[in-house]
């Protein structure tokens, strides 16, 4: 799934390692989801929505697989 | 952000991934040895690693979302090779009483005894253990170096 989180990350000027610090998961699971080879759990698409403080369809692009 | 008081932190979760290379090379050590001494003389050291990265990776315990997916992968090889295992010696087994079967009606009745086909080292559950180890590995490291492949770590 495409999603916009580098970007977002990008915009704070975080690390993948800083990222991955605030929700609160390893910086190989950030890189996955980055690069689209891992679609996140619930929990976790809040908790990155809630984070970035945006709806979770504003970060994640279901139309493209 | 999220934190809780029994949150894992960034480096308990970034342990889980480099406790699967050691524990993967201890795999293969125990294999290896195995296979020139035999199941007696495993040293305890490789067989402890790699049981307790095999036992992390089968409860996940304190996990990331990542680490379960590439878990479930080494955890489904692991089951499809154990079902392609009972197949082959189920065919295998089908064949042999078919086999019997035919000698008895073509001796004339007489009871013959047949040997088995399937070599001892494949009937061995100790090795049939440390294969089926194996493979959970192999699932989790394809899946880690396919997911790896053209990413960039920042």
């Amino acid at each position: 799934m495409k999603n916009r989180l580098r970007v977002l990350r990008a915009e704070r000027e975080w690390s993948q390692a800083e990222l991955a610090g605030h929700l609160e998961v390893s910086r190989q699971a950030v890189n996955a989801i980055e690069t689209g080879k891992h679609d996140p759990s619930l929990p976790l698409a809040f908790r990155i929505a809630r984070l970035f403080d945006m709806p979770i369809e504003d970060i994640f692009d279901d139309s493209v697989p | 952000m999220f934190s809780s008081q029994h949150a894992p932190t960034q480096t308990d979760l970034s342990r889980y991934y480099w406790l699967m290379w050691l524990g993967f090379a201890a795999h293969i050590a125990a294999l290896l040895w195995y296979f020139a001494h035999g199941p007696q003389r495993l040293p305890p050291l490789f067989l402890a690693l790699s049981i307790g990265v095999l036992l992390n990776g089968a409860m996940q315990l304190k996990a990331d979302d990542y680490y379960r997916q590439l878990c479930s992968m080494g955890l489904r090889t692991c089951v499809g090779s154990i079902a392609v295992y009972l197949l082959c010696f189920t065919a295998v087994g089908i064949y042999e009483l078919g086999y019997s079967a035919g000698s008895y009606i073509g001796s004339g009745g007489n009871p013959t005894s047949i040997e088995t086909t399937i070599p001892t080292a494949l009937r061995d559950a100790y090795l049939i253990a440390l294969l089926a180890g194996f493979a959970f590995y192999l699932g989790y490291f394809a899946s880690l170096l396919r997911d790896r492949m053209g990413t960039n770590v920042e």
